[in-house]
């Protein structure tokens, strides 16, 4: 019981982080129509938003918009950390590619949206998919870097010594020893565009919304059981890309532990 | 020496002001351990280096057969290196990790499973094969490196500090181990170390280096019992040292000693060295007594025991075999042989 007292203040605190969650998923199974009052449990509104077809339609967008994003800033932003680490290292071009990251989204939506009306690009899942790009990048930039920061030279010296091309090396030592930061990566890029809103709402075109879009416009009318049970779902997909993300650092650690020594 | 496999001249490489090697000259002989002794920052990195080619040098020239050797890219040399720090591929297992060099070279499949079997055999790591290297010990990663670097049969086998990450207990099975493998596959070694135990007991013959220069190369003997300058004399074993000069009826003068009998031959040296096994501790009044002190510490080493005695400013040490071990402060005389002097020609 004293330890209970001593730990309150934490108990408190978790209390304040999972409150808001507790309330959506608890609701989710409410056989009721209104999202305040509890009336029983109930799995049917899981089914039925496999029915809705602009939720359906929405979440097919962001599943594209995710995946593309992702794709592109696995590629550009390992390519990215390389060029920060090996071919140019240099302070002000490091910051420049760190601030996308953490810009506000609302400056870098207005941005894009200028820039995309400047050039004529016509708003379409592509360019949402650019524009998550643009900070998914920044992040798979930034983890990588750290972990080529800290590869052990050797590794790529040893290749080369038994006789390796620069590409096999690249290709059998240098990409696999970063793979769990590359993974991490991508799993960050992933999650960020899939409830990402902000740059979305500016740069989707209004007929193909992304799913946070199509939430938002629904919410504006009242929060409704269905919306529930889809945060519950989100939250499912959140919670395993965190556990994959634990996973693979955990890998990554392993691995790194030979080298140290 | 016929013709030797490796012959280094006048190699030279700055970093900056630092000369890491200066006119560096040394042949390596064919099946030959060979050995590159020195303090960190010595240069003999840097030579391992550019003999493994990840580094070239400012000037001088290095053959391998009698073939140029700067001109070759480090892939497509037949010179492996064992890293300090092992680099093994952490995702691949220990039998992926020793077919990396033949995969490279693009042996035939049977081939390659059969020469990584051998090879695991040799270095005693059968039931290893599958094991990923970071859930090996430290002896056992070493003998896979060496594997995966001998693997290839190279002309010369390059070996980084081969045994400064393991234990004492380990480090002299190993050591053991290296000289029975380089006997059985005749390859020819050479390995970097800044520990001298290590050069002296591995190696046929050692370079020492400081300051980018190789100071003495000689075999491990004669580099023990004839150093040249001061610094061999300090750095290998343990030796007093007194600077001095010698006179015209071959007397030695040591500033703070009585004068001490030599020979002719040490006109020219700056220094002579004695080392603590020569010398003995004898009573005071022994007719054989050469100088008079009194006892500093003793240190106990097992088989014997080091003591210091001090004379004056200078301290001698001493190697006792047997008998009581003095008590500090024991007044006591010491006694060599004139011959146990070593002149020491330059710093």
């Amino acid at each position: 019981m004293r330890g209970f007292v001593r730990a309150l203040p934490l108990w408190v605190l978790y209390l304040f982080l999972y409150l808001p969650i507790a309330v959506v998923v608890l609701m989710s199974f409410n056989s009721g129509k209104n999202p305040f009052v509890w009336e029983g449990f109930s799995l049917k509104w899981y089914p039925e938003l496999l029915q809705d077809a602009e939720i359906m339609g929405g979440l097919r967008t962001t599943l594209i918009v995710a995946i593309g994003a992702t794709i592109i800033s696995v590629v550009l932003g390992t390519l990215l950390a390389f060029a920060l680490e090996r071919v140019l290292p240099s302070r002000a071009l490091d910051a420049a590619a760190t601030a996308p990251a953490i810009m506000p989204d609302i400056v870098l939506a207005i941005g894009l949206l200028a820039l995309y009306t400047l050039v004529g690009i016509r708003l379409s899942s592509v360019s949402v998919m650019l524009a998550h790009a643009v900070f998914g990048i920044a992040f798979v930039a930034a983890v990588v870097r750290v972990r080529l920061g800290t590869l052990d030279k050797s590794l790529e010296e040893a290749s080369r010594d038994l006789g390796a091309s620069a590409l096999r090396t690249l290709r059998k030592v240098t990409l696999p020893s970063l793979r769990p930061a590359i993974i991490a990566g991508a799993l960050l890029a992933f999650t960020l565009s899939l409830d990402e809103f902000t740059v979305a709402f500016f740069t989707a075109s209004p007929s193909d919304p992304t799913l946070p879009i199509v939430i938002y416009s629904r919410v504006r009318f009242g929060v409704t059981p269905q919306i529930n049970a889809l945060a519950t779902m989100l939250l499912l997909v959140s919670f395993i890309a965190v556990i994959l993300a634990q996973r693979t650092s955990r890998l990554a650690d392993s691995l790194k532990g030979d080298t140290t020594e | 020496m016929n013709q030797p496999l490796v012959a280094i001249r006048d190699l030279s490489r700055a970093f900056g002001d630092v000369q890491a090697l200066k006119d560096v000259s040394l042949d390596i002989g064919e099946n030959e351990f060979f050995a590159l002794l020195g303090p960190s920052g010595c240069g003999k990195t840097t030579l391992l280096r550019v003999l493994a080619g990840f580094e070239q040098p400012d000037a001088g020239s290095v053959t391998l057969d009698g073939a140029d050797l700067l001109d070759v890219p480090a892939e497509k040399r037949p010179v492996n290196l064992m890293f300090q720090s092992y680099a093994l591929f952490p995702h691949m297992s220990v039998e992926k990790n020793v077919a990396y060099g033949l995969e490279c070279d693009k042996v035939a499949k049977a081939e390659i499973s059969e020469r990584v079997a051998d090879v695991l055999a040799t270095v005693g790591l059968s039931d290893k094969a599958k094991a990923l290297p970071n859930t090996l010990s430290g002896g056992q990663r070493q003998r896979v490196a060496l594997a995966r670097a001998i693997v290839k049969r190279p002309r010369l086998l390059l070996l980084d500090e081969p045994l400064s990450a393991l234990d004492r207990k380990i480090r002299g099975e190993m050591q053991m181990e290296l000289k029975r493998l380089q006997h059985e596959v005749g390859i020819t070694f050479v390995v970097v170390t800044h520990d001298q135990d290590e050069a002296m007991s591995l190696a046929d013959r050692v370079a020492v280096m400081n300051t980018g220069e190789v100071r003495q190369l000689d075999t491990p003997v004669q580099l023990y019992r004839h150093p040249s300058s001061v610094f061999v004399a300090d750095f290998i074993g343990t030796s007093t040292i007194l600077r001095g000069y010698a006179d015209s009826v071959g007397l030695w003068h040591t500033q703070g000693l009585p004068t001490l009998k030599v020979g002719d031959a040490y006109a020219n040296a700056i220094a002579i060295a004695l080392r603590p096994e020569d010398a003995k501790v004898v009573a005071g009044t022994d007719v054989s007594a050469k100088i008079e002190g009194t006892i500093g510490s003793v240190f106990f080493q097992g088989d014997h025991a080091l003591a210091q005695v001090l004379v004056g400013e200078q301290q001698f040490l001493v190697a006792i075999r047997d008998g009581e071990l003095p008590e500090r402060g024991a007044h006591v005389a010491l006694t060599w042989n004139d011959q146990a002097l070593i002149p020491l020609i330059t710093e």
